[in-house]
């Protein structure tokens, strides 16, 4: 990070609340002032034409940044968009199939029909057949829960 | 940028994609496999994981296309959304320090004393920024290597613009402290 070219701030302008504030920004937005909200580039322009330790704060990040150039990725290898195109292709085919056997089975005018109609004969058989006779009264109940929580024990982990 | 799918220039490419156009899946494919990929290999240190979320990642694309819905995300949004989660997953399930078992990369050849001080520049960096915390480093990836702004960077992370900030200015002090006390460190040894 060279700023030899730049003037050394005063103390003053060092401490001073905007300079801290533009160094604020400079961390949140980056160096590149054109990627600032607004308001914010327009303040850091006017801090910036008076403030040596402005430019000196901004030639800094932008020299992070410059650095941070040296961290490249590996290229991906030949196999992975192979790999990529074949799973559409394998994608694709398994849609192709359920539509056509959508087709095939007359789509939502059979199917809508048919779900209604199967509806209807659950519907009528289940009124016509008599209520299941229970051999277990409310007392078997008690017995069988009894007998669970006797197997399980009284374990305050459950 | 606006969240809405009218301005996405992927929007035509997704919606081939959902029609069965092999074509387009192949220009999306060349578009964000690579970036993808750089994204997920800096967040994992690992090519083959990386190339794992990539495929995981467009596979989810392949099944979901035909239900995208316009206006919702920007597709590159949701891709590196979907890329994001996977790579949280796998750094979960490791449970160790991402930067005990990483890649770094290097040129294993250096010609010369000015390619073997940049190497050691590089690795400095990529050092750095993996030992940022998970949150942070994601935060500084997105920005930096991707390109993105920071409301973007804030919808592939589910959290807030203001949340984002905040990491990225913990993420760049952080990066500049460290990098400038191992610029000292090798002045020193030279000097």
């Amino acid at each position: 990070m060279n700023n030899e070219s730049q003037p050394k701030p005063t103390q003053a302008e060092a401490d001073s609340p905007a300079l801290a504030q533009f160094e604020d920004r400079l961390d949140r937005h980056g160096s590149d002032l054109a990627c600032w909200p607004d308001a914010e580039r327009a303040a850091a322009e006017a801090l910036l034409r008076d403030s040596p330790a402005g430019r000196v704060a901004l030639a800094q990040a932008a020299a992070l940044e410059e650095r941070l150039a040296a961290f490249p990725a590996p290229d991906p290898s030949p196999a992975l968009r192979r790999n990529l195109l074949a799973d559409f292709a394998a994608q694709r085919a398994r849609g192709s199939w359920l539509d056509a056997l959508w087709r095939q089975i007359g789509g939502i005018r059979v199917a809508l029909p048919a779900m209604a109609t199967a509806l209807a004969l659950g519907v009528a058989v289940g009124s016509w057949l008599p209520a299941p006779a229970s051999d277990i009264g409310d007392s078997g109940n008690e017995d069988a829960l009894a007998l669970l929580q006797y197997e399980l024990g009284d374990d305050s982990e459950w | 940028m606006t969240t809405a799918g009218g301005d996405d220039p992927d929007l035509p490419l997704v919606v081939a994609v959902g029609e069965g156009d092999a074509a387009a899946a192949a220009r999306l494919v060349d578009r964000y496999a690579s970036r993808l990929h750089a994204f997920a290999w800096r967040m994992l240190g690992d090519r083959e994981e990386a190339e794992d979320v990539v495929q995981e990642s467009f596979l989810r694309l392949w099944k979901h296309a035909r239900r995208w819905k316009p206006g919702v995300a920007r597709f590159s949004t949701w891709l590196f959304q979907v890329a994001a989660n996977l790579c949280r997953d796998r750094l979960r399930r490791r449970r160790e320090h991402v930067a005990d078992a990483v890649e770094t990369l290097v040129d294993e050849r250096p010609e010369s004393s000015e390619q073997l001080r940049q190497q050691e520049h590089s690795a400095e960096v990529q050092r750095a920024v993996r030992d940022l915390p998970g949150r942070q480093r994601e935060a500084l990836l997105l920005s930096h290597y991707d390109g993105m702004g920071n409301l973007q960077v804030a919808q592939v992370m589910g959290v807030s613009v203001e949340a984002v900030e905040s990491l990225l200015a913990r993420a760049r002090g952080r990066l500049r402290r460290e990098l400038a006390a191992l610029g000292a460190e090798n002045h020193g040894d030279r000097s």
